[in-house]
């Protein structure tokens, strides 16, 4: 028997109005908070897409901090009563305390389906299908993280290496202060790698979140139709989410990852918190 | 807090229901059916209690 293998595009998903959607269906219901979704009497099932919070950024002075991971995406057919019961995954929390890697963001539940949430900046791993925080850069730096689904994160060396793209792993950090790497894009972006010039987070459903160097990178954009934050000054922008744009930097902190699993902009002070996660809900 | 927004176009009458905090803004402003930019807030009810998400792990030390 001839085995058929189908390809999925990542960014052949949209979430407005288009031909796009899955099986045809209409996006009908966005949640980011809650924890009970109300369904309409006589739809058992639905089609969702899930999101997990994305990552926060890192908050590192010297080493330059990397870019949290966009939240982990999980698609498929969910069964549901009128109240089905829901968890939002939060984003990673900001990072107050200076040199700190980022914080994980949570998971997010809906209906069997379960989404993790992505990696910290500065290495972090993420859970349940999130991406890889981005690695930190300088002595003392690391590797960016590789995603939960086995990719592998850019290695912290002289001259960083980008995130391996699918389910996406962080960019590496520049171990000598040089260039920190791009996240590796996917259905979830990676964070970007700290350095010198900083790696930009990765593309994706979810994007990460930049990293922070002397020149802070820009949160990468999802192919959902939102954009990262710009960079400012040494801080890094938050990546988009799904259902919402990143924010840009200040002069203290990184920018917020956008609602639905964007990750957290790296800071010097005060790294970026990740975006909630969300769920898409077509029928 | 948690609202539960429900909105309806105005040309195709496709009904849409965004659940957000009340600080986000809405996430999709055009139609989902249409294409259209022209939803209309028909029901907005807040719904109790707080919600608590669950949180990421700590972040260890560098």
């Amino acid at each position: 028997m001839e085995s058929v293998i189908m390809a999925v595009n990542y960014s052949q998903i949209a979430v407005g109005a288009n031909t796009n959607s899955p099986y045809g269906l209409t996006l009908q219901q966005t949640i980011t908070s809650g924890t009970t979704v109300t369904i309409p009497s006589g739809i058992n099932w639905v089609y969702a897409i899930v999101v997990g919070g994305g990552g926060g950024g890192a908050s590192n002075n010297g080493p330059y901090g990397g870019g949290g991971g966009g939240g982990g995406v999980t698609m498929g057919w969910a069964k549901t009563t009128t109240s089905t019961a829901c968890v939002i995954g939060a984003g990673g929390a900001q990072q107050n305390t200076q040199n700190f890697s980022g914080n994980n963001g949570g998971t997010t539940l809906f209906g069997g389906l379960v989404a993790g949430g992505g990696g910290g900046g500065g290495g972090s791993a993420p859970t349940l299908g999130g991406a890889g925080g981005g690695g930190s850069g300088g002595s003392g730096g690391s590797a960016g993280a590789t995603s939960y689904w086995g990719t592998v994160g850019g290695a912290l060396s002289a001259s960083a290496t980008a995130g391996n793209p699918g389910y996406a792993a962080g960019g590496g950090g520049s171990s000598t202060g040089g260039n920190g790497a791009v996240g590796g894009s996917g259905w979830a972006g990676g964070g970007g790698g700290g350095g010198g010039t900083a790696g930009a987070g990765g593309i994706g459903f979810t994007a990460g979140g930049g990293g922070c160097g002397a020149t802070g990178a820009a949160g990468g954009a999802s192919n959902s139709g939102f954009s990262g934050g710009a960079g400012s000054g040494q801080n890094a922008g938050g990546g988009a989410g799904c259902a919402g744009n990143g924010t840009g930097a200040n002069s203290t902190t990184g920018g917020t990852g956008g609602s639905g699993g964007g990750g957290g902009g790296a800071s010097n002070q005060i790294g970026g918190a990740g975006g909630v996660g969300a769920i898409l809900i077509y029928y | 807090m948690t609202v539960r927004y429900e909105y309806k176009s105005a040309c195709c009458g496709h009904e849409y229901v965004e659940q957000r905090g009340a600080e986000e803004p809405m996430f999709f402003t055009t139609c989902n059916a249409c294409g259209n930019d022209d939803y209309e807030l028909v029901k907005e009810t807040v719904l109790a209690p707080d919600i608590e998400v669950s949180p990421g792990p700590e972040a260890p030390t560098e």
